[in-house]
């Protein structure tokens, strides 16, 4: 008897294990973590009594977890991925956020409201109010620009605000998963079983501390488990250490442990995700932004700095970038221009700086050629002082002025001269003629000119040596050897310079001057003709009207083609040609021609003819400057002189002060000419040319930096869907494995419930029937 | 001794026999009921109810049957049915009450153990039906304490 009731006894505690799991199982069904559990039972151990083994029940042998270790880990490395992604994300979409495109505060809406502006001010260049809005329009542009790179900043501090709050709950966490640890050791030591519950709880901790940071985690013989990141312990048995974030030399994150040089590289987890942002997107952002706003600058400097103020000139510049003495020898001016630190590149090109005479209106141009690597900060210095009424230094703070005499303005523009031929070397009154040979001129060796004039007969000696390019001297430095020559000035004589040949005249005109050229060995190197030439009293006067439209700066050369009488000389024609000598243009102006009448020679320009003799036999010929770009060389850019705005990034991109207090400095006009906009329209134009370098227009640029976000965020929203599903997809299987299926658990308890109730009621008819027959017994 | 008694006997002890074959299957079942509620196994449970259910399906044929042949014997005996054991009836028969005097003897004993068996199958499922009981109302139970084996509120429809 007693050892039935000892059976029963041992099965209704086992049974009651079973259904305590079951209840435990069904309780925790949406505790987070949780395995389900289940009662392993066997046979108890029978007992020998009175020479017979008799069996001795049931017995609950342990209750285990449900798990499956290897896809714990799998949960866990993917915990990880799937948190980098979404912390990045977070991150990334404030950025997106930030450039409020497509919307007209954006810096795409607010580019297209300034050239907007810059295309109403074109319509009427000279209205003061439409060059406000310019102004205006622009300084809505680099408020956004300074806005949103400050956001930008901010969002990058912010981050690392972000990576140390999750680091102090690594550290929390870490101290947790020590605690289990020597909890597990302790319990599953002390009663040798498993520590199902604590091992949830360790398991839970683990994926937290995952979501935060990548990590391995492997266990050791008595249970605890130790944690590494990036290959270092963070996590013992016993200890844990901390993590510690750093602000990096480009305001990244940087992550260490705790007394460890080394910066931690984080694969995976929220910290990896800010990480990533702060060091890689953030800096890709800026860049682009920086490399945006440079553009703009580079782009409306360039078509801006080549144009005039309302005033037609000025009379002093001062560039807005300084420059830097590199090489450190305390002079600024031996630097090359490449070296000498400016924030824009010069390049090798030209610059065609133009004066006025306020008085006369006479312009004047010199082309200063520029080599970035030839051409020091002094030698171009040289070269604006060099103009007449120009003088050009470097002030203390290393910054070019450039100032005109009284009377004088300047500018970088495209004028056309509307008197190209003031020499006279063209059919004038003087007595002249022009050699055939073009700069520079190669001389070996000191030459001689062999000349008559009126008062004497003389020579002039020329010594190639002290030109610029030794033996190769230009039509501008014989020129100026002629004219400081006594004899010269003696007899009436000068020598100019013509479309980059020597002219050689008297001072005086009319039909009474002449000189002689009667030999030399410089005759040959300068394409001069010995011969007498005289002036005459009705000299030709050239005048040119239009606006050049070609695409390339040019030399225009004007000579005839025969010697003759402006509009009287039958077939008598004007040869045109460029810089290389080649002819672009045949003129008829012989019997037919209407003296004083516009020809179109090319691309806008067009000339026209007094009465005259002209002749070809005497070398007369004048040039014209055709400018299409005043600054080839984007050293006006470099230096930031008549800038339309200041700065090279998106930090320091502004308007530039003198036109913000004064818009008459906003340099509409090309020419200088009254309700000239042309300098307006290449700022416009610049909306759709390609930026140097980047091979794409400004709109292309904001479309590739906005763009280029939008993929990134794509391209992440992409990989967290997919890490996502694969997640899910472990989760579904660690939930096969180790989860509570509610219904299944109440399933079972209820048939339970309802096969007792069955069973009761079937015992009672049992005894019923059983006290029945003990009656009749 | 007619020959009557004799077949009046004989028709009593296979009713007997009868009765000790059924407790014997009853005994059984309750053993397979006790073991699969230790184990647990609730399939193996509720096979061994369903078989019991099946046997019990039997037992009014087999008291009718028991009931003619006390009756048979009784009115050979010239005693009134309600009066008459097998007791009573082993004693009267004598020595031709040999056979149901064992017979007898063997009937108590498994009826005896069906009656144990049953108390400790009974006090088992008792016992389990009221943790199953227990579980459900703390999971399902709702915060008015209601029973979750109450069986739901009619409502009216119409208003």
């Amino acid at each position: 008897m007693g050892l039935s009731t000892n059976i029963g006894l041992r099965a209704l505690l086992t049974s009651q294990a079973a259904l305590d799991t079951i209840g435990h199982n069904v309780a925790n069904a949406n505790t987070e973590g949780f395995s389900r559990q289940r009662l392993l039972t066997s046979s108890a151990r029978p007992l020998n009594l009175r020479g017979l083994q008799l069996g001795h029940g049931v017995q609950g042998d342990a209750v285990v977890r449900s798990v499956d270790d290897l896809l714990n880990a799998r949960v866990v490395r993917q915990t990880s991925s799937l948190h980098r992604l979404g912390a990045q994300l977070t991150e990334m979409r404030s950025v997106e956020a930030l450039f409020d495109e497509p919307g007209e505060n954006g810096l795409g809406g607010l580019l297209d409201g300034l050239f907007s502006s810059l295309s109403s001010l074109s319509a009427s260049p000279e209205d003061a109010v439409a060059r406000n809005g310019v102004v205006q329009s622009t300084d809505d542009l680099v408020r956004r620009f300074h806005q949103i790179t400050g956001e930008v900043d901010q969002l990058q501090r912010d981050s690392q605000v972000k990576a140390r709050a999750i680091v102090e709950d690594v550290d929390v966490l870490a101290a947790r998963i020590v605690e289990l640890n020597g909890e597990i050791v302790r319990v599953e030591a002390e009663g040798a079983t498993v520590a199902n519950d604590l091992r949830d709880r360790r398991e839970l901790a683990v994926r937290d501390l995952a979501k935060h940071i990548d990590i391995e985690v492997r266990e050791n013989a008595q249970g605890a488990i130790l944690v590494q990141v990036d290959g270092r312990l963070l996590v013992g048995s016993q200890s844990h250490r901390s993590l510690e974030v750093e602000t990096g030399a480009d305001g990244e994150i940087v992550l260490r442990m705790e007394g460890d040089e080394h910066p931690i590289e984080a694969g995976g987890g929220e910290l990896a995700g800010l990480i990533a942002f702060s060091e890689r997107f953030v800096r890709d952002v800026a860049s682009g932004l920086d490399s945006y706003a440079r553009s703009i600058v580079l782009e409306l400097n360039r078509a801006h700095s080549t144009g005039v103020p309302l005033d037609g000139g000025f009379q002093r510049l001062v560039a807005e970038n300084a420059l830097q003495d590199l090489d450190g020898d305390g002079e600024v001016g031996d630097v090359l221009l490449r070296d000498v630190g400016l924030p824009f590149e010069v390049r090798s090109g030209e610059l065609f700086v133009h004066t006025i005479d306020d008085a006369t209106g006479d312009l004047r141009t010199r082309r200063i050629e520029i080599d970035p690597l030839r051409t020091t900060v002094a030698a171009f210095a040289r070269e604006l002082n060099d103009i007449d009424g120009l003088s050009a230094r470097i002030d203390g703070s290393g910054r070019l002025s450039i100032d005109a005499d009284a009377g004088v303005r300047f500018h970088f523009g495209r004028p056309l001269d509307g008197t190209p031929d003031d020499a006279g070397t063209f059919g004038g009154a003087r007595a002249s003629t022009t050699g055939s040979a073009l700069e520079p001129f190669s001389m070996g060796s000191i030459v001689q000119l062999d000349m008559v004039g009126p008062v004497s007969a003389f020579s002039v000696t020329i010594d190639p040596a002290p030109f610029d390019a030794a033996g190769s001297p230009t039509a501008e430095e014989i020129a100026g050897v002629l004219n400081a020559n006594a004899d010269m000035n003696a007899n009436g004589l000068r020598a100019v310079a013509v479309g980059g040949r020597l002219a050689i005249q008297t001072v005086a005109e009319g039909a009474a001057e002449s000189f002689q050229i009667v030999g030399g060995s410089a005759l040959a190197p300068l394409g001069l003709a010995a011969g007498t030439f005289t002036g005459q009293d009705l000299g030709v006067e050239v005048a040119m009207t239009g606006t050049y439209g070609g695409d390339t700066n040019e030399q225009w050369t004007f000579e005839p083609l025969g010697d003759g009488t402006i509009g009287t000389t039958p077939g008598l024609e004007v040869a045109v040609k460029n810089a290389a000598g080649a002819v672009i243009a045949t003129l008829d102006v012989g019997e037919g021609y209407a003296p004083g009448t516009d020809i179109l020679v090319l691309d806008g320009v067009s000339v026209s003819f007094t009465v005259g003799d002209v002749s070809a036999s005497d070398g007369d010929a004048f040039s014209a400057t055709m400018v299409a770009d005043g600054d080839t060389s984007d050293v006006l850019v470099a230096f930031g002189l008549n800038s339309f705005m200041v700065g090279d990034d998106a930090a320091s991109i502004d308007v530039r002060a003198e036109l913000r207090d004064d818009p008459r400095l906003l340099a509409a006009s090309a020419t200088g000419d009254v309700g000239d906009g042309g300098a307006l329209l290449d700022m416009i134009s610049a909306r759709d040319a390609d930026v140097a370098d980047a091979g794409a227009t400004l709109g292309e640029l904001y479309g590739t930096l906005v763009g280029g976000v939008g993929f990134e965020i794509g391209s992440t929203v992409n990989a967290q869907e997919i890490e996502s599903f694969v997640l899910g997809s472990l989760e579904a299987q660690r939930e096969e494995v180790s989860g509570v299926n509610v219904d299944e658990e109440l399933v079972r308890m209820i048939e339970y419930e309802q096969t007792y109730s069955a069973a009761a009621r079937f015992l009672q008819v049992v005894g019923q029937l059983n006290d029945t027959v003990l009656a009749l017994i | 001794m007619s020959a009557d008694l004799e077949r009046a006997l004989h028709r009593l002890v296979a009713s007997v026999r009868e009765d000790i074959a059924a407790h014997e299957r009853i005994a059984e079942i309750l053993d397979r009921q006790e073991s699969s509620v230790r184990r647990p196994s609730s399939d193996e449970f509720t096979r061994a109810t369903a078989d019991l259910q099946a046997e019990l399906g039997g037992a009014p044929a087999r008291t009718a049957r028991r009931d003619r042949a006390l009756s048979g014997v009784a009115g050979v005996l010239g005693v009134p049915p309600f009066a008459t054991t097998l007791g009573s009836v082993v004693l009267r028969a004598g020595d031709r009450g040999t056979a149901l005097a064992q017979d007898r003897e063997r009937l108590r004993e498994f009826a005896d153990e069906v009656d144990r068996r049953g108390r400790r199958v009974a006090t088992l499922v008792r016992l389990h039906r009221q943790v199953a009981r227990d579980l459900l109302q703390v999971v399902l139970g709702q915060e008015d304490g209601e029973d979750v084996h109450a069986g739901g509120s009619l409502i009216d429809a119409e208003v």
